[in-house]
């Protein structure tokens, strides 16, 4: 659900307009978005981490199960295969 | 033209969620200026416009993993107001309330045990192999343990109320979905007179840590500010519920019993250009003076007293180290965390002995209204929920502000008052150094990613830059 805001239908200006300029609690003299070279630029749409970075193992959820954890950490220092049963990665 | 270096300090370690530090030095490594960037954006205010408000407090724990429960039940006091539900019927407010404690609980064992503990077991500048969670299960096992056991204890509370430890449902517009067993209760009081001892040996760690080394907290991002958070009609510390009151650096009332569905006449956001977080402001006082501060060590110095016995003379203590006087230290915020703590299980115990917990009577209605605001005090600071719904029942507007925005101020001030005291003008910049302003953040326990609905063991890079922007040096450190 992080940057979740990528699933709105509206595009990402508005968005940005919502939080920045256009709430009535907003005190906003250069009326501009936060632009800082410091801050990172927003993404074009959500990529899971695997898109953007090579991972060797994913186990899903948010967050795992402490068993989930377990299971699989077993399996790596033992240099077994990982295999979780369904109830350790079905989520509501 | 003179040069200017800049030291990133990113990531952030040891706090919730992405932040990162840049300091500006110029040639003689003075510090020029410091900040705090949150490097995140979100947008649950918009994405959240269109959904039926029923959906609204199991959509919006999905700010956070840490403090999920705050976000519910900020949401269902909001919606509570929605579906015209004025007054809760008591085994619903009792269940919230049993879920908020174990909430607040887990949070700051979490915190003081595994975030915190390393810098003040270890020191600042210790060897960062030793001074992280690992170094701490090695040197006092017990206490690794007892950490481990509290957040437990806490996350088992939630379970019971909300349905899940993390992102659950128990609390919805107008009351609770599920009453506390019999079972489960007595699953809970077996437990109690362990928690209490353990609550009050952290309390007395941080308490001693405090006393022990009275030079450095004095003094370390120390700074005057205002402070503000709900209190009691009475003015007793609550967590759940109550009026906002503000004072300023000598203690003075700046408001008092506002109710807070007032809040937007008397707290407004200002927005600069180098952070996704914005800055609040209490109107009042302008944006540039009314900045003010939450959180355990607000909450110590805005409530005039605790209505548990053991956490109010723990803060009779802490209100004597400054002789009643505000309290501005930012490293007291531990001190302030453990009294809570205590005062979390001193509650969690009262609530357990109460039958209300198993009544039946969990829902109320009345009529609808269009707008709902929800606040509560979250482990971090006071959060606010803003809704209106439209007659369909959907969300039109939103506006929400979290805990640890409302310390954006503060936290910048903490890092620059440590860059000055702890950086500038030293020949040479150390893991340590940098380090200290990380324990200056971290005294706050942001949660940067709620603070972006609008900070281990890490690498830290050093970059250094001209005032070109062009890449001058970068060191990796393996810390």
């Amino acid at each position: 659900m992080r940057n979740a805001i990528m699933h709105s239908k509206d595009p990402l200006r508005e968005c940005l307009e919502v939080a920045y300029l256009d709430s009535p609690g907003v005190y906003n003299s250069s009326n501009d978005i936060p632009n800082d070279p410091a801050l990172p630029l927003i993404l074009d749409k959500v990529y899971t981490c695997a898109e953007v970075v090579k991972i060797d193992y994913q186990i899903p959820g948010c967050p795992p199960s402490g068993d989930t954890f377990w299971q699989t950490m077993t399996a790596l220092v033992n240099g077994t295969p990982i295999d979780l049963p369904y109830g350790l990665i079905k989520y509501d | 033209m003179a040069k200017t270096k800049v030291v990133e300090i990113e990531p952030l370690t040891r706090v919730e969620g992405h932040g990162k530090v840049s300091i500006h030095l110029d040639d003689h490594n003075n510090v020029k200026e410091a900040r705090l960037h949150i490097v995140e954006f979100r947008g649950f205010e918009r994405f959240i416009k269109g959904r039926p408000f029923w959906e609204v407090p199991v959509i919006v724990q999905r700010l956070c993993g840490i403090c999920p429960v705050s976000h519910q039940l900020a949401s269902a006091k909001a919606m509570d107001l929605i579906v015209g539900a004025k007054k809760l019927t008591p085994t619903a407010e009792k269940v919230r309330r049993l879920m908020n404690y174990g909430q607040i609980m887990q949070s700051h064992v979490l915190h003081f045990f595994h975030l915190c503990s390393p810098d003040i077991l270890f020191g600042f500048d210790a060897d960062p192999k030793i001074r992280n969670i690992f170094g701490v299960i090695r040197k006092m096992p017990d206490l690794a343990v007892q950490g481990v056991m509290m957040r437990k204890y806490g996350q088992e509370i939630i379970k019971a109320t909300s349905g899940k430890k993390i992102h659950g449902t128990g609390a919805v517009p107008g009351g609770v979905n599920k009453n506390v067993s019999i079972e489960e209760r007595d699953s809970f009081l077996k437990d109690i007179d362990r928690m209490k001892t353990w609550a009050l040996s952290a309390l007395n760690l941080a308490k001693n840590y405090t006393l022990d080394h009275i030079d450095t907290v004095e003094t370390f991002a120390a700074f005057n500010s205002s402070h503000l958070s709900l209190v009691r009609e009475d003015g007793a510390l609550d967590l759940y519920h109550g009026k906002l009151r503000a004072i300023d650096a000598g203690g003075n009332l700046i408001f008092d019993q506002v109710d807070y569905q007032n809040y937007s006449d008397y707290i407004m956001e200002e927005v600069r250009s180098w952070s996704y977080n914005k800055f609040p402001f209490i109107k009042s006082r302008g944006h540039i003076d009314g900045w003010y501060r939450v959180g355990p060590l607000s909450r110590m110095n805005t409530a005039g007293f605790i209505d548990t016995p053991e956490a109010q003379t723990a803060m009779e203590e802490f209100k004597g180290l400054t002789r009643g006087k505000p309290n501005h230290m930012s490293l007291a915020y531990h001190w302030a965390r453990m009294i809570e703590v205590l005062h979390c299980v001193e509650k969690i115990e009262e609530l357990l002995n109460d039958p209300d917990l198993q009544g039946n009577d969990l829902l109320v209605k009345g009529d609808r209204a269009e707008e709902g605001i929800g606040v509560i005090e979250a482990p971090r600071g006071t959060l606010f929920h803003h809704y209106r719904v439209n007659e369909d029942g959907q969300v039109t507007y939103c506006n929400l502000i979290v805990s640890s925005t409302n310390n954006n101020e503060a936290m910048n001030r903490a890092v620059t008052k440590v860059a000055h005291d702890h950086i500038s003008g030293r020949p040479k910049i150390t893991e340590g150094m940098l380090n200290h302003v990380e324990v200056a953040i971290r005294a706050y326990d942001p949660c940067l990613s709620c603070a972006t609905h609008a900070l281990g063991q890490m690498p830290l890079v050093v970059e250094m830059y001209d005032p070109g922007g062009s890449l001058l040096e970068r060191r990796g450190k393996c810390v």
